[in-house]
């Protein structure tokens, strides 16, 4: 141990807490291969939990012992060794379910204690971890899935998300931060990273340095969903590429050694940000860093909600990149396999997850795409797709998430897919749905999010039911989404919303936006609108 | 075991109830339970609606101060 816990004494701290303080969490690599030798009986029930340092989870229901592994891609770039390796382990162990989360890391599931001495094996030998992917850790590093093709990129930020990725890896100074903990590193001009909704967010930005503009980077704390939204605030200093890793340690050792720990739901990095303010944050900051420059012009022009479809030219001339719709992220082992060799024969092999749960195929010669886009396995994984599937986000939901009170992947992908048959208009609308108020979907950024609840009715019937929210963006700062009243039945959740999008059809101006739309009417017109729905529809549930 | 977070909508209020259970058919039934037991009798209600379930253990718990279901005025 490198450094004093300086909390150890605390009489008051949570339960987690005093365990962390007696085992850190990334022991657990230790006792695994011991667990996979005798079986998942032989996990007592207290080291459950510890699993999560090593990315897995027991999926539901626990007793079962099928675990959900979640593998870290930082900047979401994937070499084709490594697309194979995470493509083989899912056919292999993972019965062929290969999904890519919001943070761009690829998740696994149905793993058995057995098999994970040999994923990890497998994982190791191309370079991939699991480490951290879950728990109380620096966690997947989200960066610019196009760093380093990205023609409007302020510099490539790949390498500096590696480095610091790789310093936080396996790193016992900092496995033990009070809560899970997400930074992201992007100098994408159209904010892909999702700064706001990250603990820690580098943006990109200029700053004039004897008389000479420099690209650097802008900081963001303190942002993240949850039951307990908070959009990240802006600090007042200037970063140079070079000092990045040495300002995210600083950050993080501020969180490690000052964030609260006494109370589970009161221990992300929002909550320390929330009561120390920009400038107070900023001041400690300094106390590790020594001085830095206040900030500089902002780079950021937008936000393009992490969606990157079509055919883009690349920085460097002649080649392209595709960005392709991955219905809500979740691909079988065989398209993976099948995408890999396709990435290979028409690019370099590399393919590159995006937090919007889709991929990109980049460094294809401009002569080689038409070819490309002719594979069958594109008719699926289009890069034209309809407006609604193209445009939604769901969390794992109740198949295989604990915490979830509903069904959500599917039936999102059916949503869409009906919305699409029956509505067209000439803007995007990106729908969220989520199963609990986790917002593992991040339902609060959604132009239309859904969140799940269970309903007993007068009658007495269990259904499934969703509840509306309207009006979420991370454009100028952000801004999370409202609750309009009601809650929907889950099956007639599509015909709620195709009404309600045929009157946002009816009532908008030409290309308007729905937020745009939202800031111009306000909210009360649309609830006048899903109340009228409500009344029309004879089995509404409230 | 988990702890569930209701609401339970009647005409003109509602009302926070917080269960342990293991299942969330048990969690409802148990609602019912405690909305008996404090009311003696059911009270008449609209809708009871689950919104989060967490597992039990020490630190967990909710707060139940703003109101998931938005009355009509």
């Amino acid at each position: 141990m490198a450094y004093e816990k300086a909390w150890a004494d605390n009489p008051k701290l949570n339960k987690t807490e005093q365990k962390k303080l007696v085992k850190d969490g990334l022991k657990i690599f230790e006792d695994i291969p011991h667990y996979a030798k005798n079986g998942f009986a032989s996990i007592p029930k207290e080291e459950w939990d510890n699993f999560k340092w090593a990315g897995l989870y027991l999926q539901r229901p626990k007793e079962d012992g099928y675990f959900m592994m979640r593998v870290n891609v930082p900047s979401g770039i994937l070499s084709y060794e490594q697309i194979k390796t995470l493509a083989h382990i899912c056919k292999d162990y993972g019965r062929g379910v290969f999904d890519i989360t919001t943070r761009q890391a690829i998740q696994f599931h149905w793993l058995t204690i057995e098999q994970i001495p040999d994923i990890f094996r497998r994982l190791e030998a191309t370079g991939l971890s699991s480490a951290g992917a879950c728990g109380d850790i620096t966690r997947n590093i989200m960066g610019n899935p196009i760093a380093g093709i990205d023609p409007q990129e302020l510099f490539d930020t790949s390498e500096i998300v590696k480095e610091v990725y790789e310093f936080f890896q396996h790193n016992e100074d900092f496995s033990n931060l009070p809560r899970k903990y997400k930074m992201s590193i992007s100098s994408n001009v159209n904010n892909s990273a999702h700064a706001e909704i990250n603990c820690v967010a580098f943006t990109p930005a200029y700053k004039e340095v004897d008389d000479k503009e420099i690209p650097g980077f802008h900081i963001k704390i303190g942002g993240g969903l949850s039951s307990r939204p908070f959009l990240a605030q802006p600090l007042d200093v200037f970063i140079e590429p070079h000092q990045v890793k040495e300002v995210a340690i600083a950050i993080t050792t501020i969180f490690r050694d000052y964030g609260y720990r006494e109370k589970r739901h009161f221990a992300r990095l929002k909550f320390l940000m929330a009561d120390w303010g920009p400038e107070k944050f900023k001041e400690k900051l300094l106390e590790y860093t020594g001085q830095l420059p206040s900030k500089g012009r902002d780079a950021l022009q937008g936000w393009n909600g992490g969606y990157f479809y079509g055919v883009h030219p690349q920085k460097q001339e002649g080649l392209s990149y595709i960005g392709f719709n991955v219905p809500v992220g979740r691909l079988d082992a065989d398209e993976v396999l099948k995408l890999a060799e396709i990435a290979k024969l028409y690019g370099n092999g590399e393919i590159r997850t995006v937090n919007s749960q889709n991929l990109i195929i980049p460094n294809v010669k401009h002569q080689n795409v038409e070819s490309l886009l002719q594979e069958d396995i594109f008719k699926r994984i289009t890069t034209q797709p309809l407006s609604f599937i193209g445009h939604s986000v769901s969390c794992t939901g109740i198949e295989y998430c604990n915490l979830a009170l509903v069904e959500t992947k599917e039936r999102m992908r059916r949503i869409a897919e009906s919305l699409d048959q029956r509505i067209t208009l000439d803007v995007p609308i990106r729908i969220h749905m989520v199963g609990c108020p986790n917002s593992c979907g991040q339902r609060q950024i959604a132009d239309i999010g859904l969140q799940g609840v269970l309903l007993k009715t007068k009658e007495k019937k269990m259904v499934q039911a969703f509840e509306i929210y309207v009006g979420g963006t991370l454009d100028d700062g952000g801004k999370f989404n409202e609750k309009l009243k009601g809650k929907f039945h889950a099956d007639f959740l599509d015909e709620v919303l195709i009404r309600f999008l045929d009157h946002f059809k009816e009532t908008k101006l030409p290309l308007e936006t729905f937020f745009d739309y939202i800031n111009r009417v306000g909210l009360e017109p649309l609830q006048i609108e899903l109340d009228r729905i409500s009344e029309q529809l004879e089995e509404k549930v409230s | 075991m988990y702890l569930y977070r209701f609401e339970v909508s009647l005409k003109s209020e509602i009302i926070p109830v917080v269960i342990a259970a293991t299942t969330d058919e048990q969690a409802f039934q148990l609602v019912d339970v405690e909305l008996e037991k404090y009311f003696l009798k059911q009270p008449d209600f609209e809708e009871i609606s689950l919104y989060e379930k967490k597992k039990i253990r020490s630190g967990n718990g909710f707060v139940l101060y703003e109101r998931e279901n938005i009355l009509n005025p």
